[in-house]
């Protein structure tokens, strides 16, 4: 577990000991604003690095920098101060895009193509190679659930399935570094769920995942580290299982106990120098709800097309 | 880190080339090019039917392709400048650049992907326009020898080959211009400035030749002067040097070393223009 | 420092695309100087304070939507001539002759609108060629003539190898200037300006045959049969006689063999009889003659 004070020294390699596939190292961004050359500070000395095989969790509110950074790991931007690496070869070179999937935030595709001709372009860009190229398409569209809508036009797709299709556009050329930058704005829950699953069957192929999201639920899940970013500077980086997980406290689900035995319960910790510190009814999530309903209503809900 | 190594793609910028064109193919943007060719064709029946007088047949050719050629001039350069520049900003307004350049894609391969796309629709344009004007042509000028076999004898008879070198060194131009308007456009934050500066551009471009005149005649009075105005005469290429079509349907012909001359220069200037465009697209953040 | 930042960088790539801009018109001198001398030298050089001259220059800026332009104010003053406007017709040629001199036709049909048209448009303003005295309506055409002559002379300057402008100089002064003279004296003058005008015509190239016939007969006409005689036995030995006729040598621009048409027109053996025509009035015996 890193602070921020100690985040200002070029990150140390992550515990695991893995090679990195993503280095930054002192990322400081400046956005010119306004006529008088007043600047914002997007990010802010960003030193971090993403082990490679991991699934890594950029978190922070609205504004914080997030895809700032995410752009300049790309070579969309350039850092005002600062490097960054991926796999080793800086950002500004064209060859460190070679095997990167980027699903950009709030996507936006040639709307006069249609997805299964857009996913193509961008695989031929790619250089997926002809022979595969087909089957390729097919495969990616199938993952993401638009084979049925893959003829028509994305600048009829509604918002979910535009991000739907940016995934298939990210994955098409096999990427060894996939980053996505928020995957399930604006998509279901049941497809939020199969984007989870997708990241870590993702991460199960030996990939490397960097997202950001602000469902905290859905990175919980996923990540193996999270960084956290506040205006820019990161405040808190480490593992999941050891940030979340608290040694002091257990949770214990019962079935629902009379007042009685409940007391009683109470008296028998006591005994042992413990106390029952509350007793909460567990409810059921509402996505497991949602989930639960849409799956009994039918199996045909996958595919987004008409 | 050589055999990661992504050179420059002729594949890759034929590709974004090939999607730019399709954009526009898809925009129905060659729509209007059905109304220009009724207008021209009507513009033929006019010219019929107007009275030119007892040797009508070659003032009847000589105005069906002035306005042939001018249609394809004016609506050209507007269609280059503006086509080029909404291309161009589409994919920044949109974002799409943002995805585009996210993968192992250079500027360059942009940049040129770009211009060649809006290149070849301008070119497809020119090439349509062209091919209607000279069957226009072809078929009045047939009409008119059977009236009168000796309606040529002095010239007026307009060439297949002239008109295809006159169109041909007005697409080269718009090439040009398209390559100029891909400049502003990189460092420009909006279509409109983009097109506005397209046209301004285009302007001075035209007036080089006035530039030129003003720097021979400044010279004699102070060097320095002289040589600043030379510069400046220098630094956008004249325009005029691709309106051959005076010569068209006289004795003399066209002069098909001048055109080569005059293509060699616009594929330069579209070269250098293309590597400013890149030079200063090259940092620009998406 | 806040500035500092982000101004240089554009200046930077401001100044570099200038140099660069700068460097390619240096290094591409050899190749656009020429081209624009060749492009200068096809036009006439402006005559100082002369605003037709200067607008036509000014129109260069249009590029090849100049002639569209000019097409557009000629069609116009076509509507006005249709009208029979006059002052409106003059000035629409000569606007559409301003800002596009290079079309012959411009000058060749407004010559003839002012010369020939016009003046019978005058006559009948003033009440018809029947009420109108002869001696003004002589007058008339005298003037009407003279303001299409000053403007093929104006077109002289941009065509100065053009046939079709001193034949159509010719013309007036044979069918306008010389019914219109004052006397016999007169109008012989203007047969022999006429004639004159047809022999500078056929020294162009690309003349038609039939200019120096024209000469010829004009000269006839005035009595002056030997200069008749001596321009038609100068000019028969290069007429095509028959296609592939390899003594042809006529047109000094594209030299392919004669084709059916140019024989045609040509007319050899009409020239031939002319010429021996010519040598009974001139009272050359027979066999002491022209021998082709
Ligand atoms: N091109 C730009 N010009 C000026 N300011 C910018 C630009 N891009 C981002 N910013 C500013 O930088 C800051 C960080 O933006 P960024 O998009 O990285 O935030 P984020 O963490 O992704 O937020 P969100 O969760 O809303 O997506 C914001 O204050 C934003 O206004
Ligand atoms: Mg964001």
């Amino acid at each position: 577990m890193t602070t921020a004070a100690e985040a200002s020294v070029p990150a140390a390699a992550p515990s695991s000991g893995a090679p990195v596939a993503i280095d930054l190292c002192g990322v400081t961004k400046d956005f010119p604003v306004g006529l008088r050359g007043l600047k914002l500070r997007a990010v802010d000395n960003l030193s971090l690095a993403v082990p490679a095989g991991q699934v890594f969790g950029l978190l922070g509110p609205n504004g914080s920098g997030k895809s700032t950074t995410i752009k300049i790991v790309l070579g969309l931007l350039e850092p005002t101060a600062g490097t960054c690496r991926v796999v080793g070869v800086p950002s500004a070179q064209v060859e460190s895009r070679r095997n990167v999937g980027y699903l950009p935030e709030a996507p936006y595709f040639y709307r006069y193509l249609s997805g299964a001709e857009l996913v193509r372009f961008y695989a031929r860009v790619c250089g997926v190679p002809r022979q595969r190229l087909d089957a390729r398409v097919r495969e990616v569209l199938d993952w993401v659930g638009l084979t049925g809508a893959a003829a028509r036009r994305v600048g009829t797709y509604s918002k979910g399935m535009l991000q739907r299709v940016g995934l298939a556009q990210a994955l098409v050329h096999d990427p060894r570094l996939v980053i996505l930058d928020e995957p399930t704005a604006g998509v279901d829950p049941a497809g939020s769920a199969e984007i989870s699953s997708m990241i870590l069957r993702l991460k199960s192929e030996g990939r490397t995942v960097l997202i950001t999201s602000h469902l905290l639920a859905q990175i919980e899940d996923v990540c193996d580290r999270i960084a956290i970013l506040d205006r820019g500077r990161l405040i808190l980086e480490g593992a999941v299982a050891e940030l979340v997980g608290r040694r002091d406290r257990q949770a214990l689900i019962v079935e629902a106990l009379p007042p009685g035995e409940l007391a009683e319960l109470r008296v028998w910790l006591a005994a042992r120098g413990r106390a029952l510190e509350s007793v909460e009814q567990p409810r059921a999530r509402l996505d497991e709800i949602f989930l639960r309903e849409v799956a009994r209503a039918g199996d045909g809900r996958k595919e987004a097309g008409p | 880190m050589n055999s990661m190594a992504v050179p420059f793609s002729f594949a890759r910028t034929s590709l974004i080339a090939g999607n730019t064109f399709l954009e526009a193919v898809r925009q129905r943007l060659f729509l209007f090019l059905v109304l220009l060719a009724v207008a021209l064709v009507a513009g033929a029946r006019f010219f019929h039917e107007f009275d030119f007088g007892p040797d009508g047949g070659v003032p009847e050719l000589k105005f069906l392709f002035d306005f042939g050629l001018g249609a394809l001039i004016f609506f050209g350069s507007t269609l280059t400048i503006t086509a080029t520049a909404q291309l161009f900003f589409s994919e920044i307004e949109n974002r799409t650049a943002l995805t585009l350049l996210a993968k192992p894609v250079w500027r360059a391969e942009f940049v040129f992907g770009k211009f060649l796309g809006a290149w070849a629709v301008v070119g497809v344009f020119c090439a349509l326009l062209t091919g209607l004007l000279a069957v226009l042509l072809w078929f009045r000028t047939g009409a008119i020898l059977a009236a009168n076999p000796g309606a040529f004898l002095h010239g007026g008879r307009i060439g297949l080959g002239d008109i295809a070198i006159v169109c041909g060194l007005q697409w080269l131009k718009f090439g040009v211009l398209a390559m100029m308007t891909l400049l502003v456009s990189s460092f420009s934050g909006t279509n409109l400035f983009s097109v506005v500066m397209g046209f301004f551009v285009l302007v001075i471009c035209h007036l080089q030749a006035f530039a030129h005149q003003a720097y021979t005649r400044v010279e004699a009075s102070s060097v320095a002067l002289g040589l600043m105005i030379e510069t400046l005469a220098r630094v956008f290429p004249d325009f005029q040097f691709f309106n051959l079509a005076d010569k068209v349907g006289t004795e003399a012909g066209l002069d098909a070393g001048l055109a080569l001359r005059v293509a060699a220069y616009a594929l330069a200037y579209i070269l250098v223009f293309g590597f400013l465009a890149v030079f200063s697209f090259r940092r620009r953040e998406i | 420092m806040k500035f500092s930042l982000t101004l240089p960088r554009s200046f930077r790539t401001g100044t570099v695309v200038v140099a660069v801009l700068a460097a390619t018109g240096w290094a591409l001198r050899p190749l656009a100087e020429p081209i624009r001398e060749e492009l200068r030298s096809a036009e006439p050089a402006p005559r100082l304070g002369s605003l037709s001259d200067a607008l036509g220059q000014g129109m260069n800026v249009l590029g090849g939507l100049r002639a569209m332009l000019a097409d557009f104010i000629y069609l116009k003053a076509c509507l006005d001539w249709e009208d029979t406007r006059l002052d409106q017709t003059i000035a629409g040629l000569r606007l559409a002759t301003a800002v596009d001199p290079s079309s012959l036709y411009f000058w060749l049909n407004g010559a003839s609108m002012m010369a020939l048209d016009m003046s019978n448009w005058r006559v009948d303003a003033e009440g018809g060629a029947y009420k109108v005295p002869k001696a003004r309506q002589r007058q008339i055409d005298r003037e009407q003539a003279a303001l299409g002559l000053a403007f093929l002379e104006e077109a002289r300057r941009f065509h100065p190898r053009a046939p079709t402008i001193y034949e159509k100089m010719a013309f007036i002064h044979h069918i306008r200037l010389r019914p219109a003279a004052e006397d016999e004296a007169g109008a012989n003058a203007e047969l022999l300006r006429a004639a004159e005008l047809y022999h500078l015509a056929s020294t162009q190239p690309g003349a038609p045959f039939y200019d120096v016939r024209l000469q010829a007969s004009l000269l006839k006409e005035a009595g002056h049969f030997r200069e008749a005689y001596d321009a038609l036995v100068k000019i028969y030995p290069t007429l095509p006689k028959a296609p592939d006729d390899p003594g042809y040598a006529r047109r000094p621009i594209k030299n392919p063999p004669p084709s059916e048409n140019e024989v045609m027109a040509a007319q050899a053996g009409d020239v031939f009889g002319r010429i021996r025509d010519l040598e009974k009035q001139l009272g050359i015996a027979p066999g002491q003659g022209f021998q082709p």
